[in-house]
């Protein structure tokens, strides 16, 4: 059995960090219930521990962090199912329709955008109204849209290059793609950190 | 409970702006909030200024002209007041009092005779009344109307005046709003709010207490207010000034009269007429404390946080409310007898909170150090700077305790760690738990009157007593010395000089009651400021009566509280407590 490839490891490392932000999100959410059951005296249901908590973080905030989470799955799929060098079964140049026309790399990422993209858009702002979010965090997040872009444009550098290969492009497509995950988790990360430390 | 806070004068506009800083991102090219801009605690606010040119000279330009409907904005108090105004010019002749003035060189007396004279010169009235469609007051009913009603609840409950709706609409205009889908999207707040959730609940007025601007506009402001709403929740901040010279080089006892006057008439005004409760804060302790404005101003915005914070505890959701927080602050013990009650209900004065705040990291220290760091610690009178007390006093002397305090914290354990500071029994203190933040907990606690019932308490650094004799003392002093200075204001004309003599010098003015004071103070009654006093009107009386009843209940107070000292001097030496 041959060892898996480079960028799957690397897939694999991303997807550890995805699930570090949910299992965040869960202990954040344990730690909390536990400290309000044990000291506000009355039984606290979920939607009412869900309205206490939500906190407005400010049109502009969510703007950016709704449009943020939506490059971002469109930076991942591009960067992974663009050409056939990862998975050479399951890619964008497998459907000749699309990619041959003009539009297709459009199509393609406002299908991402639309279909999980809307979804990701709707939960993951209201879960993070749940946490603090402090202004240099939200400064940072600024940096993620950044990110995200520039790995986008290494895919499609990658995809017009296509059968040419750039380890280059690919690894600054990763590294900017990751970086911006983790911009993206920080305020779920930070504030489970934070409860941790109590 | 969610304030508009109304930073008046220089020193208001300074501390108003770390509450107005906008906690979401800048995106420089685009504005999605438009003019609702999120601030800690949602609260809106404004500054209002007299002085045309310190607005002008803003390095950081951070306040817009509220009339061109910028946020945050200023407002000029005179804007209303044209240069040629009928009213001006008749107060000009007959007072010497001007609308326009630029400021009011740390004379309280000027705005407090200048708003007195709209009560109760008819012809100025009637002339006010046509020249300003139907403003009682060209200034106060200007800065209620114009400046800080749009931004409350009654703005959209009651009646909109024209010029409210003019604001308003060139707000709009300048915001350019988002399609209101798109808008609801980016905001799940507002998806089921309606106008007033994003108004405000009550005022915060935000002012130091040096006899500027800021310290004369408090009261007719809120009689003002009182026209509109008679129960609408309104607070205030007062900053006593530092000791000795400040930078416009004004002496001390001119600053301490200055502060005396506003005090004096904020805490004078009966319910229903003024504020709803004086929070004094003593800009000597935060300057021992900081070394510059800046860090003072924020040392006080990240004190009044706890109050502000609106993600209160699950289950405790209503309590903070306005309204709700109003009534806590007139609520009256009810151990006097009917009769009395009944007569001091006639005559109750607006409480002086103190506010006492620490943090600490919420991984170190617990709930006692957490108290303890607010309150001082048992036995520390006079620990000024040292302790979360941001104005001189001794807990144990305070009627009750208003804890807002954010963390994970019991009920029962905040009030228990409360009461063993302050002595106060447990209906006496009303706790407001907030979630907070998780990096740090913190506690705000306000004490009401937190003086009085002891003989000499002026003679210990470190009690309120001892911090008011001081001013009182001096301004008085200043009154005795400076008669020329007070009374020959370049524009006051013989007849404001005549009243201003009367109230500064007549037996029963304010010299008169200041000596009172002082007397009030020394002996321990409460309150030490008894009688409003009035530049034109007639002043208040206080019956025999009800001086009888204010040193009865005195009497009672002084009477428990010796008792609880030497109960704990007597355990203290037996070793039960500490």
């Amino acid at each position: 059995m041959s060892p898996p490839r480079y960028e799957i490891l690397l897939l694999i490392a991303m997807l550890i960090v995805l699930i570090l932000g949910i299992i965040s999100h869960v202990g954040y959410w344990i730690r909390i219930n536990s400290h309000i059951s044990k000291t506000a005296g009355i039984d606290v249901g979920k939607q009412d521990l869900r309205k206490a908590l939500h906190m407005h973080h400010g049109s502009n905030f969510n703007t950016i962090y709704i449009t943020s989470w939506s490059l971002l799955l469109v930076a991942f799929i591009y960067l992974y199912f663009m050409t056939p060098q990862i998975f050479s079964g399951l890619n964008y140049f497998s459907i000749p329709n699309i990619a041959s026309g003009s539009f297709g790399l459009a199509a393609l990422g406002a299908a991402v955008i639309l279909i999980p993209g809307s979804l990701a858009a709707l939960f993951i702002p209201r879960a993070c109204s749940y946490y603090t979010v402090t202004r240099r965090m939200k400064r940072m997040s600024l940096l993620a849209p950044v990110l995200l872009i520039i790995s986008i444009f290494c895919s499609i550098n990658l995809g017009s290059i296509y059968p040419t290969i750039d380890s280059l492009y690919w690894n600054l497509g990763f590294v900017t793609l990751i970086l911006a995950l983790v911009i993206l988790l920080a305020p779920f990360i930070m504030g489970f950190a934070e409860e941790m430390r109590m | 409970m969610k304030p508009c806070i109304v930073g008046i004068g220089g020193a208001g506009g300074s501390m108003l702006k770390p509450f107005l800083q906008n906690l979401d991102l800048n995106l420089m090219i685009h504005d999605f909030a438009g003019n609702d801009r999120l601030t800690y605690g949602d609260v809106k606010g404004i500054w209002l200024e007299s002085q045309t040119a310190d607005v002008e000279k803003q390095k950081d330009h951070y306040y817009g002209n509220s009339i061109k409907g910028q946020y945050p904005g200023y407002l000029i108090c005179h804007g209303g007041v044209n240069e040629d105004s009928s009213t001006n010019t008749f107060l000009k002749n007959k007072y010497g009092f001007d609308l326009k003035a630029q400021g009011y060189d740390r004379r309280a007396e000027y705005l407090k005779g200048l708003f007195e004279i709209f009560e109760l010169d008819e012809n100025l009235k009637r002339l006010c009344s046509h020249e300003f469609g139907g403003y009682d007051n060209a200034l106060s009913d200007y800065m209620w109307k114009i400046g800080i009603r749009p931004l409350t609840i009654i703005s959209t409950g009651g009646s909109t005046s024209v010029k409210d709706e003019t604001v308003s609409s060139a707000k709009s205009k300048r915001s350019k709003p988002l399609p209101e889908l798109l808008r609801c999207f980016l905001k799940p707040r507002n998806l089921n709010s309606d106008q007033n959730t994003k108004r405000c609940d009550c005022i915060l007025f935000l002012a130091s207490l040096g006899g500027g601007t800021g310290t004369g506009f408090i009261n007719p402001i809120s009689s003002a207010v009182r026209l509109d709403e008679p129960i609408f929740p309104i607070f205030a901040l007062g900053m006593l000034t530092e000791k000795g010279e400040d930078s416009p080089q004004t002496s001390e006892g001119q600053r301490d009269l200055a502060a005396v006057i506003a005090l004096y008439d904020l805490l004078t005004k009966e319910s229903g007429k003024g504020i709803d409760g004086l929070i004094l804060m003593d800009g000597q302790i935060l300057k021992e404390r900081f070394e510059n404005y800046s860090a003072m101003d924020g040392m006080i915005y990240e004190a009044m946080k706890p109050l502000l914070d609106i993600r209160n505890y699950p289950g405790d959701e209503q309590q903070d409310e306005a309204q709700a927080f109003r009534r806590v602050l007139w609520d009256r013990d009810a151990k006097n007898p009917m009769e009395q009650e009944d007569a001091i209900q006639k005559r109750l004065f607006p409480p002086v909170l103190i506010p006492c705040y620490y943090t600490q990291p919420d991984w170190n220290g617990d709930l006692k150090s957490l108290v303890e760091g607010a309150l001082g610690k048992k036995g520390h009178v006079s620990s000024l700077g040292l302790d979360g007390r941001l104005f001189p006093c001794d807990p144990e002397k305070a009627e009750r305790a208003l804890v807002f305090i954010r963390g994970f914290f019991e009920l029962t354990e905040i009030k228990k760690a409360v009461m063993d500071r302050t002595g106060l029994s447990e209906g006496k203190i009303k706790v407001y738990r907030k979630l907070g933040d998780s990096r740090s907990e913190d506690v705000l606690i306000l004490l009401r009157n937190p003086y009085g019932g002891e003989i000499g308490a002026h003679k210990d650094k470190g009690t309120l007593e001892w911090r008011f004799h001081d001013i009182i003392a001096e301004s008085i002093e200043y009154i005795e010395k400076n008669e020329m200075n007070i009374l020959s204001y370049h524009s006051y004309k013989p007849l404001t000089k005549e009243y201003m003599w009367k109230y500064f010098y007549q037996s029963g003015g304010i010299k008169d009651q200041l000596y009172k004071s002082l007397k009030y103070l020394e002996s321990g009654r409460k309150p030490f400021f008894c009688r409003e006093l009035r530049i034109f009107g007639e002043s208040a009386k206080l019956s025999q009566a009800e001086e009888q009843i204010m040193v009865s209940t005195n009497l009672e107070e002084q009477i428990t509280c010796i008792s609880r000292r030497e109960a704990e001097r007597l355990l203290m030496e037996k070793g039960i407590i500490h």
